[in-house]
């Protein structure tokens, strides 16, 4: 019997909306996880799908996927790639795979909850999809990383990182809270499909795979592009919920969860594609900076989605081009004097010819953050490493998790040094909270009651949470001794400052 | 340097380097005759773009590579694409809107 295609029976099989019987209409889709908005039921039913696919053909296609990229990993698992890699490659590997692996289960819990509480019958439709592409992308990683935990211990972070207090994984946990898993199905679609996926998945999953390709790891470059073939995929649940909002009177609304949603994602890959792109991988393998990936993939590309939708960029688009140059080249320096903090091995990455590098893609970057790094060579050449680790903790957002830095050398003035590192800070209900960043103040004070609770680990430093002693805070953090971050390359990368001791030793 | 948008309304798709988007770059031109494919090659990725409307028909890149190509086989090997998408029957139409 001749199968009918699947343009011929879609649209009967989508019509999955029903008048209940046993409970009401709200019990069933209750507005605070449905709809708050107070859109009818016959205008969600005109979500139609812009990227329709059937589950006889998803499932087919997504065997494809997987044959494609194990049987890629296999056929190179002989060339020990791991094992030859230099410690730029492995500290990009481990800060890839430890949290993103289980980032990837946050989003398939957020697509199961869209799947059910949606009032869209298609959005329910991609959602399922979605649910399953995530647990794939979850699985996926979490198996690639699992090859090298036999050559690096580092790699058990892939699964354990999650269930750790640790101010990384804490930072990226209330990122994803807040946009993922605890608005409605409509919300949490705008927010993790239009402006997360759409808006920065891209920067990881293929720029960065442009990267691996020329470093001559196929496999995680397979692997990166076969996961961002799927969010191309559900990415786009959020574009119809967006035009369905601006039609029924709710664009301020949309506008609102695109500019949060933006800014709280855009702090996590900053940091994460930032330190890979810029910094982790090897000079001669970087295809562009980050600066020019974000000018790809976001400042064109997904900036002229959100115009043509009818929406407006963000307000803080101007300061947002400008953090694009700014923020990770601070947070690596934090990320690297702070290494003990973190479970992998940290490296600097400012070698001669890895600064000219930067002050190409950065013109400033040497009289700024090189001016940082030249008091860290200095301390390392002098061999008082100790130095090299601050004595005192640094100041977390207590919106983004991560550090409160500026620019050196562009600022004021102070103890004869310029810094001008801006603490944004908001008294509240009797404390004092501190930002990074204006957008990042904003976004707490558009919801007090939501953010309020949450403590910075430098808040539960202070409460007392941390148990006192030099290894309460690493214990609470979940590192052992041998899981506390030291520099990658034992301080041997600043032999490139020391030309003549490098031609003697020839 | 891009300021957004200054990319005009080029859409269309993003493809894995290799043979199959090595088909779709010749079916785009075939597909889109008489308008400017612009293509951008990376390490791993290519881009393909043309202004406001980009037509991909499955039995195009079919004839370039010699076998039946479906939906399937494009969504595996595109991990992007700048526009909206609208999945159709035969193909897939990017569009700027
Ligand atoms: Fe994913
Ligand atoms: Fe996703």
């Amino acid at each position: 019997m001749a199968l009918l295609e699947m343009h011929e029976w879609y649209d009967l099989t989508r019509a999955t909306n029903w008048t209940p019987a046993y409970v009401d209409e709200e019990a069933l889709f209750p507005p605070a996880l449905s709809d708050p908005f107070g859109i009818a039921v016959e205008q969600w039913e005109t979500f139609d799908e812009p990227y329709k696919v059937s589950y006889r053909d998803y499932v087919e296609t997504q065997r494809d996927k997987d044959i494609g990229a194990y049987s890629v990993k296999s056929a190179l698992a002989r060339a020990d790639f791991f094992k030859k890699a230099s410690p730029h490659w492995k500290a990009l590997l481990a800060l890839h795979f430890s949290p993103i692996g289980f980032a990837e289960f946050h989003s398939a819990s957020a697509f199961a909850r869209m799947t059910r509480f949606s009032r869209a019958p298609g959005m329910r439709n991609m959602a399922t999809f979605g649910t399953l592409d995530e647990m794939r992308h979850g699985q996926i990683q979490m198996y690639f990383a699992y090859e090298f935990i036999k050559h690096d211990r580092v790699f058990d972070w892939a699964h354990k990182s999650s269930k750790t207090e640790n101010w990384i994984i804490i930072s990226l946990r209330h990122a994803l809270d807040d946009i993922e898993h605890t608005r409605d199905a409509i919300s949490a679609a705008i927010m993790t499909n239009f402006a997360f996926e759409q808006g920065f998945t891209n920067l990881q999953f293929i720029g960065l795979s442009a990267d691996a390709a020329k470093a001559g790891d196929h496999t995680f470059a397979t692997m990166l592009q076969s996961i961002q073939t799927d969010e191309a995929r559900h990415a786009q649940i959020g574009t119809p919920l967006i035009s369905i909002m601006i039609e029924n009177g709710r664009k301020a609304e949309a506008q609102r969860l695109v500019d949060v949603g933006f800014w709280r994602i855009w702090k996590q890959f900053s940091a994460l594609s930032g330190i890979s792109m810029d910094y982790y991988t090897p000079l001669e393998f970087r295809e562009h900076s980050l600066k020019e990936f974000m000018h790809e993939w976001v400042v064109d590309q997904f900036a002229r989605n959100i115009k043509a939708l009818g929406l407006d960029l963000p307000w803080y688009w101007d300061y947002f081009l400008h953090d694009i140059e700014t923020f990770h080249h601070s947070q690596q320096i934090g990320v690297y004097i702070y290494r003990a903090t973190e479970w992998w091995r940290p490296i600097a990455c400012v070698s001669p010819a890895e600064r000219d590098w930067l002050e190409e893609k950065y013109p400033g970057w040497n009289d700024t953050y090189g001016k940082c790094w030249d008091v860290v060579i200095d301390n390392i050449r002098q061999g008082r490493f100790e130095r090299t680790v601050p004595e005192v903790p640094p100041l977390i957002c207590n919106m983004c998790g991560l550090e409160v830095t500026g620019v050196a050398g562009t600022g004021r003035q102070v103890n004869g040094r310029r810094w001008n590192a801006t603490d944004f800070h908001l008294d509240h209900e009797g404390r004092r909270y501190h930002f990074c960043s204006e957008p990042c103040k904003w976004v707490f004070e558009l919801e007090p009651a939501r953010y309020q609770g949450h403590r910075s680990i430098i808040d539960r430093v202070l409460d007392g949470t941390v148990p006192p002693g030099p290894d309460g805070f690493y214990e609470y953090m979940g590192q052992s001794f041998e899981e506390r971050g030291v520099c990658g390359y034992d301080y041997q990368w600043i032999d490139g400052y020391d030309p003549p001791r490098a031609a003697a030793a020839e | 340097m891009t300021t957004e948008g200054d990319a005009g309304n080029l859409v269309g798709p993003v493809m894995r380097a290799g043979e199959i988007a090595d088909a779709v770059l010749e079916a785009i031109r075939e597909d889109n005759e008489g308008r400017e494919v612009v293509t951008e090659a990376h390490a791993s990725y290519i881009r393909i773009k043309v202004a406001d409307e980009c037509v991909l028909r499955y039995e195009t890149v079919g004839d370039m590579l010699g076998r039946t190509v479906t939906r399937g086989d494009i969504e595996s090997n595109m991990p992007s694409f700048a526009g909206f998408i609208r999945t159709e029957p035969d193909g897939i139409r990017f569009v700027a809107r």
